[in-house]
């Protein structure tokens, strides 16, 4: 079964329609019953916290269209499984060699939350190379709903929200709403999505953050350390994907 | 630049007051149209945002919160305002955090939005219990009830979604992704469509209420002018958005979503109300603390100074 009659076929087991592909056009349009499955790779401690809160709200969002958002852990050396088992979302913090291959092969969209050092075309980065003054996220912002999401992160992890565990939020929610709104968990869909030029997201920094369509690094802004006023970056990206 | 020149005129069926939530100095401002002033402060003990009047326009109900997140404080209620007094005639219970609400055309039912609990209440306003709390989207806001009464739709910033809500089967029954990061909703007087303003989207989503379906997405400010209040014309036949970050009310046709007009006004607008004879819009300005006052057909008005960071109006 190749990966789009998996995906077909699994919304047409869940509605209980006939698996016509009319039947299952019309089932996937109304986008219920997607499953979107992500894998995740070892990371840090604190990204690993965001992006289980991350997981949290995005499974409280997939439950409003009868959706659903299944994480499952994966090493590294296992992206044969990965691809095997259509986890077509891997969120990591470390791009291997390996998973760039299943990425150049459109099989997987990666999402990378750790420093943007290797490039392949379904690989998005969320930050691109920072300098030690630069914050993506800081416990202490409260405009643009900062605080409201400082808080709720608080109260579900009895932790601050740092930069990693903003990052990791960040990559599920990302993910889950390209799936939603593209209507698909296909790597390729999801790709084409997330660098048109209507695509945008809501990291509550007050502005839409996008995806450079050229080096796949989020468009955002970053916060100085001193006194977390917010620097905006718009120019090339400088870095592995970006030479 | 915003030009000082519109009069109502006396006799006209403008109404003569418009209420001002200010959350910066927790207060709502009166403020008399005619004389063009504020003539009355009415503090509220904790922060004022969503405003609306009953139906019989006899009370003005204030959504108040305070800054405890996740956990239902003293504060967390919205107050009832005898509008002839001008004084705080009680307090509902209205579940955590309440941000927006709005009231069935019976006047026997509010629904709230409560930010921090990702959920909706509805509260009989005869016995002021909560009759029923629904899930509805992440850091929901935005709730406006159809003229017929039967639904509520309630957005919620962080999913990017509505939620639609049966009254009276106290249920919720559909749910659309809209814009990123909706905030403002407001229904059609005729009751056929709803209009949804996506603040980072910039956009504001066309829905058709007989099918809960999103028609479409109209962009705003070229997509940069954050908008957030919305509110539409006694005729169904205009959408007036308020554009927060382009400090600008954009008029939307309601019937085919063309961008048919643009009016400057203050600093961060963020409330926006029309007035039933459809003649004069009022926007709360959070920016410049004022509301502007605009006469739709010249697109000329004043300005009034009131509290600090006005969120909200009704008249």
């Amino acid at each position: 079964m190749d990966r789009r009659s998996f995906i077909l076929g699994s919304i047409a087991g869940l509605t209980g329609l006939r698996s016509s592909e009319a039947s299952v056009t019309a089932a996937f349009r109304r986008s219920d019953n997607l499953e979107v499955r992500m894998a995740i790779l070892p990371v840090s401690d604190a990204l690993r916290a965001g992006i289980d809160f991350g997981l949290q709200e995005s499974q409280q969002a997939a439950r409003l269209f009868s959706a659903a958002v299944r994480p499952r852990d994966f090493s590294p050396e296992n992206i044969d499984r990965i691809v095997a088992e259509h986890f077509t979302i891997v969120i990591c913090d470390d791009v291997s060699p390996a998973i760039a291959r299943a990425a150049a092969d459109r099989r997987v969209a990666v999402f990378n939350a750790g420093v943007p050092l290797r490039c392949a075309p379904f690989v998005f980065h969320l930050s691109r190379i920072r300098q030690p003054t630069e914050l993506v996220w800081h416990r202490d912002l409260e405009r643009y709903g900062a605080a409201q999401l400082n808080a709720r992160y608080e109260a579900a992890m009895n932790a601050a929200m740092d930069e990693h565990a903003w990052l990791g939020w960040l990559a599920v929610k990302i993910g889950w709403e390209a799936a939603i709104r593209a209507r698909s968990t296909d790597a390729g869909v999801l790709a084409d999505y997330l660098v048109r030029d209507t695509t945008v997201f809501d990291g509550h920094k007050g502005r839409p953050l996008r995806f450079d369509a050229r080096t796949r690094v989020l468009d955002q802004p970053y916060y100085r350390a001193a006194d977390l006023a917010a620097v905006i970056e718009t120019g090339a990206v400088k870095g592995a994907c970006d030479p | 630049m915003f030009v000082a020149m519109l009069a109502i005129s006396p006799g006209a069926t403008a109404q003569q007051y418009a209420y001002v939530s200010n959350e910066g100095s927790g207060d709502v401002s009166v403020v008399d149209l005619r004389s063009k002033s504020v003539v009355a402060s009415i503090p509220v003990d904790g922060r004022p945002r969503g405003i609306r009047l009953s139906p019989d326009r006899r009370t003005l109900y204030v959504a108040v919160s305070d800054n405890l997140p996740n956990v239902q404080g003293g504060k967390d209620a919205i107050v009832a305002i005898d509008v002839a007094t001008r004084r705080i005639r009680g307090r509902i219970e209205a579940g955590t955090d309440p941000e927006q609400f709005d009231i069935t055309p019976d006047g026997r039912y509010l629904v709230s939005a409560n930010e921090d609990a990702g959920t909706a209440s509805i509260t009989d306003l005869r016995t002021k219990q909560v009759v029923a709390t629904l899930i509805v989207g992440i850091e929901p806001e935005g709730v406006a009830i159809s003229p017929d009464g039967r639904f509520a739709y309630v957005t919620a910033e962080t999913s990017n979604t509505v939620s639609v809500i049966d009254i009276p089967k106290r249920e919720v029954v559909a749910n659309m992704m809209v814009g990123v990061r909706p905030r403002g909703v407001a229904f059609s007087p005729d009751g056929r469509r709803a209009f949804v303003s996506a603040e980072i989207g910039g956009s504001v989503a066309i829905i058709d209420t007989e099918l809960h379906r999103v028609l479409r997405e109209v962009a705003l400010e070229n997509g940069t002018g954050k908008p957030v209040g919305v509110s539409v014309s006694p005729d169904s036949s205009r959408v007036y958005v308020a554009n927060g970050g382009a400090n600008a009310i954009s008029i939307v046709g309601a019937a085919d979503g063309r961008v048919i007009g643009r009016i400057p006004v203050e600093r961060r607008p963020w409330g926006v109300a029309v007035s039933a004879d459809g003649r004069t819009i009022v926007t709360a300005n959070g920016g410049s603390n004022t509301i502007s006052i605009v006469d739709v057909a010249s697109g000329t008005g004043f300005t009034v100074k009131v509290g600090l960071r006005p969120w909200g109006v009704a008249f």
